[in-house]
């Protein structure tokens, strides 16, 4: 009995969330499309090293940590263009867009001089 | 379905409130209302913490009009401390509602006065823009709405604002509550209980679902509940309509307001009028205006003539004097910034103007090497640079052992100068260099404190930092050490953090991360800022402050920053390998987790929400359990348990002293005593607490950060006297905030009882009532009373000013490398350690080795430019521990270890004979202490008579053939005759003895610089061998080696 009424609340809620994901607009899409395959390449790269080894530490480092910042930076775009965020309605979608780019080279400049 | 015909609500009385209520009342839901006593009022944010509360309770409300004997009553309720007691209950007869009586003046024009518009016009066009777009959307959109006329920030939430008028109004269709909030000047309660001011509430809910505009045509179902809780400083409506029936709720309502006045008044001027009376002719008047640039005809009526009258006028004298303040304070802030710069950079010139230009101290003098070095060889051969003049036999890789930012900064400084033909030595480039970054510092001071708190306390913390004793102390110019330029650094990343908090700007966190690489290049206390940040993250979670500015602050700033700080050699892998730094990496997990929660619960419903809690809360537990044991793991891994020596000394503060002697040796890495604290920051120390509770009022991200900040630097301050320093910023900033807040209160009651006193004296004289009295004292203070405070404040601040100048001029401003004392016969000048110096640069080879306790390592490699064996960095005890054993051994076992060193000379500084009170004897203590540490034969108490230390007659043996101590007092008896120690204020234990394996070569002017050089062994074995000369060679040299083999420090 319990254990069904889980099964249903858990569909449920799949259902719902799916319903409420699907009305987010394309663009947001794209972004989270890019934010999960920094995440799986990082994620790829922590199994690399578990595997072979992480012997030129600074390389898997700035490897890693590009990915993870990569994401960082798109979940902080995200925030920043989503309509439905009432804290960012005067920041043009350019203006976030040109500080995410900024930001992006930052983090890969110095990710390339780390890089060794 | 009955509308109502009276004039409701422009007469002010209970009879209109009652035919209001009787059109809502449906008499069978009554019974159960009634029997409720306590309040009923849902605080959905949980914020309304209120001392005395009035509720009038009309339960069970319809549309469905009765008669007024129908209506079953009305309650008021009166809780004082949290017990509710009936102030009066109203039955529908028109006789026992003569509640009105009760004490209930009207609405007294004494508040009228009070329109403060100097803050509101600033953030008026945000607030009519947040009216406008957050209500003329559709449903869905239709979330909430707070206007806030007075703080900065439009935030949710109840704001209790002591002395202004704060309207609040918030509507929310989400939660199926529409609640507005008024807040007001401390207004009695009874003031509030006015009829008026019910009149107004009810209007209120009228304008807002005026604005919300979206009528739906059909009106069924009526709301549930109608609530009007009213409280001392604020007045709430309530309206819970069924899910359904909110639209055409909202609809009845519109038509119930406009079916009244359509003969006289458009929809606009009624909105208007309510919201000009509802707020006394204050903010939402703005708002009317600005909903309509053309104000209709002001209508006249009732008692709401004079409301206009002081609205309007208010509303007149805005734009332009404004425009004309804001122009003018810029200039003046602008001024007084150029002012505090040039304070700051001239309060630290004293040590140049007193003594001359130079560099200060142990430290300052290998950084002045180290700069040469760079503005000599380049960048690459400074990161490559080997220093083979120090550490001898082993050396010292100096470009990945030291933090560079001082170094770059002023060789870069230097190269810009010279490159626009300035020629400046470098030496006075690295003098200047701190007092340049101390007023850099005062303006990030500035830019810190105003984020928190606004321009004023802004200034007032900058004029504070310019001249903070403690920070001087380590500034002055001269001393050119890490921390002048790290206390920059510092202020200004905790600047850029709180500006990307506060505008959740992916640029300015950018910034944040370079200013975060500047600070880890410049000091090793860039440790704290990265246990500060997360923690307040953690504090800004854990108290439901979290925001997704929150998120854009903090993230990208732990990926950027700790890539940035791997990138400074000194610290490399240690930015993702050592404790110090995993606070920050399990913060960036948690907010992770938090923003995903928030996301979820943005796009689910609240059911599905709580759905979605309860299956994940099992899951998440294991998940989060996992982490935490791989994190121990970790931790527990990585060496030393991952903590420095200095940090875990931070943590506990007695862990130093017990493990560690090298670090509890240094006197700055001692516990303050109280009166350092007076002498550092002096009367900051007092006003730190009313800025902490300056920040609580309002608390807001950025003062939260900042009350954590002060909390976590008073501790640290607490541990280690050198970190007094990272306090100072923190009091300024509270100083600063508590001295702007006092001066404001002040001089606003100073303002207000001069105008207030010119413009309506007859009022006062016409309204003595009790109630406004008492309000007035609440609000302003007296004048004599705002005066006298004024003019202690400034004395206050002139104390501060006037002990910041003698700590400057007096206290602060030594080189310690010349030093001078003020006698009755004048001013005498001691210039022996250059003396010194120069003597060994000219006398001696290039490549000899001079030997000496590590605190004058620095000053013998860039003054004299002699190899030493250990010097002020403290990296390899045992190397130091070695220099110790000898220093604390007879001349022969000392003169074995050094040879085996390559020592040809032995420094020892000697203040016996001026009374220069640190001296090596005087720190002996510490040399056998290390010594003992790494090789046990050198045992502590055999240098202690009784646990005290002594160099009279009573010492013991072992102290008085002790190298040192033969090195320090030999032939000191020659000077007096009696050998007389004015250090310790005794005769010396042993006056005549002669030294065997060294001899003098070099004593200074004041004694207080001794040299000695290593005799050959040559000389001794000729001087032994006299008598047998046979077996000289073989036996000396089996004897050498079996001395050897003795030596501990092989």
């Amino acid at each position: 009995m319990g254990r069904s009424s889980t099964t249903k609340d858990a569909q449920a809620l799949f259902q719902s969330l799916r319903s409420a994901y699907v009305a987010t607009p394309n663009n947001l899409k794209i972004i989270d499309l890019y934010i999960l395959f920094a995440l799986f390449t990082a994620v790829i790269q922590v199994g690399y090293m578990a595997v072979v080894g992480s012997f030129p530490f600074n390389s898997f480092l700035s490897g890693v940590l590009s990915c993870v910042g990569t994401a960082v930076l798109a979940v902080s775009l995200r925030i920043q263009v989503n309509k439905d965020n009432k804290e960012f309605k005067d920041l043009p979608p350019e203006r976030a867009f040109a500080d995410f780019v900024l930001c992006n080279l930052v983090l890969h400049l110095v990710i390339m001089n780390f890089l060794g | 379905m009955k509308v109502l015909s009276d004039s409701y609500p422009w007469k002010s009385d209970w009879s209109t409130m009652e035919s209001l209520l009787t059109s809502f009342v449906r008499v069978n839901e009554v019974k159960q209302q009634r029997t409720t006593k306590t309040n009923p009022v849902i605080h959905e944010t949980g914020e309304m913490e209120v001392i005395e509360e009035v509720v009038l309770e009309i339960p069970a409300l319809t549309f469905e009009g009765m008669s007024i004997n129908e209506i079953p009553s009305i309650s008021i309720y009166q809780s004082v401390g949290g017990i509710k007691e009936v102030v009066g209950e109203s039955r529908p007869k028109m006789d026992e509602l003569e509640i009105t009586q009760l004490e209930m003046p009207v609405l007294d024009e004494s508040n009228l006065e009070e329109p403060d518009l100097r803050d509101c016009d600033m953030e008026f066009s945000a607030i009519r823009e947040s009216i406008l777009e957050e209500f003329i959307v559709d449903e869905q959109q239709f979330a909430s709405l707070e206007i806030n006329g007075v703080d900065e920030e439009i935030e949710m939430g109840w704001k209790e604002m002591d002395t202004h008028h704060v309207l609040k109004l918030r509507a929310n269709s989400v939660g199926k509550w529409l609640w507005i909030k008024m807040t007001f000047v401390q207004t009695n309660v009874k003031d509030l209980l006015s009829p008026n001011s019910i009149d107004q509430i009810i209007s209120f809910s009228v304008f807002v679902l005026q604005i919300a505009k979206d009528v739906p045509p059909d009106i069924d179902v009526p709301p549930d509940l109608f609530m009007v809780h009213i409280s001392r400083h604020y007045m709430e409506l309530k309206l819970q309509p069924f899910d359904t029936g909110w639209k055409n709720w909202k609809r009845h309502l519109v038509q119930l307001v406009s079916k009244d006045f359509d003969d006289r008044w458009s929809v606009d001027d009624r909105v208007q009028e309510f919201t000009r009376s509802a707020t006394r002719g204050r903010i939402m008047n703005q708002v009317a205006n600005q909903l309509r640039p053309n104000p209709a005809k002001v209508p006249n009526e009732g008692g709401y003539s004079l409301l206009e009258s002081t609205a309007s006028m208010a509303v007149q004298e805005t734009p332009q004097s404004a425009i004309f303040r804001h122009a003018f304070g810029n200039v003046i802030a602008f001024t007084v910034l150029l002012l505090i710069g040039v304070i700051a950079f001239s309060i630290r010139l004293f040590s140049v103007i007193k003594y001359e230009s130079v560099i200060h101290e142990f430290d300052p003098y290998f950084n002045y090497r180290v700069t040469q070095f760079l503005t000599k060889s380049g960048v690459y051969d400074f990161w490559n640079w080997f220093d083979d003049r120090t550490w001898y036999p082993l050396g010292r890789v100096i470009g990945g052992t030291v933090y560079p930012g001082l170094t770059l900064t002023a060789g870069t400084l230097w190269r810009i100068l010279n490159s626009i033909n300035i020629p400046l030595s470098v030496e006075t480039v690295c003098v200047f260099t701190a007092p340049i970054f101390s007023a850099f510092a005062s303006w990030a001071t500035y830019l810190l404190t105003k984020e928190i708190k606004g321009t004023g306390a802004g200034l007032t913390a900058a004029a504070l930092l310019a001249m903070v004793p403690s920070y001087i102390s380590r500034s002055v110019a001269g001393s050119y050490d890490n921390e002048a330029v790290a206390i920059f650094a510092l202020i200004f990343t905790f600047y850029l953090y709180i500006k990307t908090l506060n505008t959740g700007s992916l640029f300015y966190a950018t910034l944040n991360a370079i200013a975060y690489f500047y600070m880890v290049c410049s000091w090793g206390g860039y440790t704290f800022i990265i246990n500060l940040i997360p923690m307040h993250v953690l504090l800004c979670i854990v108290t439901g402050r979290y925001s997704s500015r929150l998120y854009i602050a903090y993230a990208p700033l732990v990926v950027l920053g700790t890539l940035l700080a791997a990138l400074v050699p000194v610290v490399g892998f240690n930015a993702v390998m050592t404790s110090e730094h995993f606070a920050s990496f399990l913060v960036f997990i948690i907010i992770h987790v938090v923003a995903l929660v928030y996301y979820i619960k943005g796009i689910l419903t609240p059911q599905m929400f709580k759905v979605a809690v309860t299956l994940v809360v099992a899951v998440g537990l294991i998940f989060c359990f996992a982490v935490l044991a791989v994190l121990i793991a970790l931790v527990a891994s990585s060496p030393t348990k991952g903590w420095s020596g200095r940090s875990l000394s931070l943590l506990d503060p007695t862990y130093a002293s017990k493990y560690i002697p090298i670090i509890a040796s240094v006197s700055e890495h001692q516990p303050p005593t109280w009166p350092s604290y007076f002498m550092d920051i002096n009367v900051l120390a007092f006003l730190v607490p009313a800025g902490i509770i300056a920040c609580f009022l309002p608390l807001s991200d950025a003062s939260s950060f900042a009350i954590l900040y002060i909390v976590t630097s008073v501790y640290f301050s607490g541990v280690m006297v050198r970190l007094m320093l990272v306090l100072a910023p923190a009091a300024c900033i509270m100083s600063g905030i508590a001295l702007s807040e006092a001066f404001d209160v002040f001089t606003r009651s100073i303002k207000f009882h001069l105008v207030g006193a010119t413009q309506k004296p007859q009022d006062n004289v016409k309204k003595p009532s009790l109630v406004s009295r008492v309000e007035q004292r609440l609000l302003v203070l007296p004048l004599e009373t705002s005066l006298m405070a004024v003019f202690l404040l400034v004395l206050l601040g002139a104390f501060y000013v006037v002990h910041c100048v003698w700590a400057a001029a007096e206290a602060y401003s030594a080189p310690s490398i010349v030093l001078t004392s003020r006698s009755h016969d004048g001013l005498h000048v001691f210039d022996d350690f250059r003396e010194a110096y120069a003597w060994l640069s000219h006398n001696t080879e290039v490549d000899d080795k001079v030997a000496s306790w590590w605190d004058y390592g620095y000053q013998t490699t860039a003054m004299a430019n002699r190899t030493v064996i250990v010097d002020n960095n403290t990296w390899n005890n045992t190397h130091i521990a070695t220099v110790g054993t000898a220093m604390s051994s007879p001349e022969k076992a000392a003169w074995d270890i050094f040879n085996s060193l390559d020592v040809k000379y032995v420094l020892v500084v000697f203040g016996g004979l001026v009374g220069y009170p640190s001296d090596d004897i005087n720190k002996f203590l510490w040399m056998v202490r290390i010594g003992g540490g790494v090789f046990p034969h050198i045992k502590e108490p055999d240098y202690l008579r009784d646990g005290q230390y002594r160099i009279d007659n009573q010492a013991t043996p072992t102290m008085l053939n002790s190298l040192m101590y033969k090195l320090s007092y030999y032939r000191f008896v020659e000077t007096d005759g009696k050998g007389f120690d004015r250090v310790r204020h005794t005769e010396i234990g042993k006056k005549h003895f002669k030294l065997t394996h060294f001899e003098e070569v070099f004593t200074t002017h004041h004694w207080m610089v001794r040299i000695y050089k290593l005799k050959s062994p040559r000389n001794r074995i000729r001087g032994k061998t006299k008598k047998s000369k046979s077996k000289s060679s073989s036996a000396n040299s089996s004897k050498r080696s079996a001395t050897r083999k003795k030596n501990p420090w092989q």
